[in-house]
């Protein structure tokens, strides 16, 4: 192992240094507010969900097979999974490190990352998943016919 | 992976002109090849213990490596200094 050549560190790579150590340091912290902001997006989703469904199905309606009635509800539970996946992201956990060993740091903030970016990837899939659903669901509520009422019989009066 | 230390003596610091020794961790490959794979330049970022800043410097190194990290200042060294 031989040295080819040492300088004090360029502008550039003084730069690199800087955004490395910024990464390193709110790593944890990116992922977390993430969650933390997702929660309140997959959370507000389901009133806002229930809501333009009921814009779009016909007033009185009530689905002619039971798998319908569950395609309705189906986008609004998968958010709700989706909040409780950004949620155990979030959740606050124990466990112990010691500052004198920055092996255990390391580990302990690699652990964190992947813990963090699991959560944050499933509940985005599932995020993913209930926005394409209710999409479906509510274009599909818009071409339901509302259903033809009863008229009234027609009142014929025989005069003799 | 099968790691090493190993030391790199730095002659001439650009920061203080002295001479500093680094413990290095080298991450060897895993792989056997049947050739010499050829010499790897890397650089990597110092700290002048004199100065307390850092500064850059590239090395070569032979065989098959995958990674070289700085663990820090040589122990004999950090007394030196």
């Amino acid at each position: 192992m031989s040295v080819i050549h040492a300088q004090a560190m360029t502008p550039h790579s003084k730069a690199l240094y800087e955004a490395g150590k910024q990464m390193l340091v709110e790593s944890i912290s990116v992922g977390r507010e993430f969650c933390k902001f997702m929660v309140g997006v997959s959370t507000g989703a389901i009133p806002l969900y229930l809501a333009l469904l009921q814009f779009a199905l016909p007033k009185d309606y009530r689905p002619s097979w039971w798998w319908k009635g569950v395609a309705a509800i189906a986008p609004g539970a998968i958010f709700l999974v989706a909040s409780l996946l950004f949620a155990l992201g979030v959740f606050p956990r124990t466990g112990k490190f010691s500052l004198d060993l920055p092996e255990e740091i390391d580990q302990v903030r690699d652990h964190t990352i992947k813990r963090l970016g699991n959560f944050a990837l499933a509940g985005f899939v599932c995020f993913t998943i209930a926005a394409l659903a209710s999409i479906i669901v509510i274009v599909s509520g818009l071409r339901v016919k509302e259903p033809v009422k009863p008229t009234k019989p027609t009142e014929i009066r025989i005069v003799k | 992976m099968p790691t090493v230390s190993e030391v790199l003596p730095i002659p001439k610091c650009p920061l203080c002109g002295m001479s500093h020794e680094y413990d290095l961790e080298v991450v060897r490959s895993g792989f056997l090849n049947a050739s010499e794979p050829p010499p790897r330049t890397w650089t990597r970022f110092f700290t002048c213990p004199s100065k307390g800043e850092m500064f850059e410097a590239e090395f070569q190194t032979s065989g098959a490596i995958d990674d070289v990290r700085v663990k820090g200042l040589h122990e004999d060294q950090e007394g030196a200094s």
